[in-house]
């Protein structure tokens, strides 16, 4: 009887099946001469018993068929999301490729003032991201500069708090330089212009808290939650800021550190994350 | 076995996008994910809701399952989010409603003959408190109680559907179990017999 406080803890795995044999013999031997925990065992056995079972749930009528029109209704408006979504996706990928690129060239281009090969290379590869996504954009007969549409999605994917519904006459900071930096292609790319964009184009990168993790990466991280949309680039996640600072953690618990993840207090600034899922 | 291979050939013909296998898993697991709904939920109408959203959801995250876990327990775990996505969205914090057990007085003398139901009608009368007791829990100890005796899950299949480590799992359901007992002690259903041994305070 002494041992109570040494057993007290075993009885719950006793019952559950969760001792190791020796283990279990051990607390039968205890419960034999223990009223004490026999009384709790047998009471958790007895609740075990009369438990309510699942068997006996009735489900209301209808509910399987309601289930499969929802899915039938969700494949449909998936289908047609999905050629709206890579439109509005296209753009944001583009430009996120064009600040890693730019950002990773600034040195170069700090160091280098006149025109030299590397700055050459900057602007053939911005002018072809921008080629890239204008492509894409012109699927659906717009002619607009590709990034210009950058903005309105990433606004439209996460409303910051301060966004009215009209967001008219609102620019929030962080939209500011963003509206600067959307010209780049537009005007012959010059090296200032280059470098301007270089350096302002991170904060459309914040504007947008966002990461993208390949299916590998995500394993079953994110398989509590439903996808928002699925794109032909994978599936979308949007998640709260605790969510997404959950994720992060997470991930950093695999030893996974992904590039160009937007950190926790940008995520809680824009109030969420999105969190896109491409397969691997 | 037979019923798992069954299963798994459902489970990966839905994963291909075959609506017809994503039914026959909805069938098969409506009562088992209505009846966690319902608990967690509080009401038929509310645990309709969230159970359709759970399958919703399995079906749009189906070519991401990835079979480590199984079925059921990822199935669940979708459902227990979608519950607790419908109370706070709805603000419906139905289980705050009942009498608070947050402290199990474990020093209360238990009785050492338990009951060993008689007959139908006084398992049925236990079943009923056992209902009551489950919604005077908090939504985390009824959801955990609920994984094990109704749905049979093992520690680490519990882990895995709650996101929860094991040491966690294995003091929540202790907890869980020791409330739900006690609030069937004050209920009078598990009536100590008038002849009880003189137990004491051992332990």
């Amino acid at each position: 009887m002494k041992h109570c406080e040494e057993f007290a803890a075993l009885l719950d795995p006793y019952l559950d099946g969760e001792l190791s044999p020796e283990d279990a013999a051990r607390v039968r031997e205890h419960l034999a001469g223990c009223d004490r925990c026999r009384a709790y065992v047998q009471a958790a056995l007895a609740i075990r018993d009369a438990f309510p079972a699942a068997e006996d749930v009735e489900v209301p009528e209808g509910f399987a068929d309601g289930v499969m029109a929802a899915v039938r209704a969700d494949s449909l408006r998936q289908k047609r999301r999905r050629t709206r979504w890579a439109k509005r996706l296209a753009p944001l990928v583009a430009c996120c490729a064009v600040v890693v690129l730019a950002v990773s060239l600034l040195p170069q281009l700090q160091r280098n003032t006149a025109v030299s090969p590397a700055q050459d290379a900057a602007e053939t590869a911005l002018l072809d991201e921008g080629d890239a996504s204008a492509a894409i954009e012109n699927d659906s007969g717009a002619q607009v500069p590709a990034q210009q549409d950058l903005d309105p999605s990433a606004k439209q994917a996460l409303p910051s708090p301060s966004d009215s519904e009209e967001g008219a006459g609102q620019t929030s900071p962080a939209d500011v330089p963003d509206s600067s930096a959307s010209a780049p292609e537009a005007e012959a790319v010059s090296p200032e212009a280059a470098e301007r964009e270089a350096i302002l184009a991170p904060y459309s990168v914040q504007s947008t808290p966002s990461l993208t993790l390949t299916a590998e990466e995500a394993g079953d991280l994110l398989s509590g939650f439903a996808p928002a949309e699925e794109t032909e680039d994978g599936l979308l996640y949007e998640l709260t800021a605790a969510e997404y600072s959950d994720l992060l953690g997470r991930l950093e618990q695999e030893g996974l550190t992904v590039a160009g993840a937007a950190t926790a207090e940008e995520a809680a600034a824009a109030g969420g994350a999105m969190v896109l899922v491409v397969p691997s | 076995m037979k019923e798992q291979t069954r299963e798994h050939q459902l489970v990966m013909a839905a994963k291909g996008g075959d609506e017809d296998a994503f039914a026959a898993l909805v069938r098969l697991y409506e009562k088992r994910v209505f009846a966690l709904a319902v608990r967690m939920c509080g009401s038929r109408e509310d645990a309709a809701e969230a159970a359709q959203e759970a399958f919703l959801a399995a079906w749009q995250g189906l070519s991401f399952f990835r079979g480590d876990a199984s079925f059921s327990t990822w199935l669940y775990r979708l459902t227990s989010n979608a519950c607790v996505d419908l109370l706070r969205r709805e603000g419906r914090h139905r289980s705050a409603a009942g009498p608070s057990l947050d402290d199990e007085g474990l020093s209360l003398d238990v009785p050492d003959t338990a009951l060993s139901p008689q007959d139908e009608a006084e398992r049925q009368e236990l079943r009923e408190a056992i209902d009551r007791g489950l919604a005077a829990l908090s939504p985390e100890h009824r959801q955990i109680l609920i994984l094990r005796e109704m749905h049979q899950l093992s520690y680490d299949e519990i882990a895995e559907a709650l996101s929860l480590d094991a040491g966690t799992v294995k003091s929540r359901i202790s907890r869980a179990r020791r409330q739900l007992r006690n609030f069937l002690l004050k209920d009078g259903n598990f009536s100590p017999p008038a002849a009880s041994k003189a137990t004491g305070k051992e332990g």
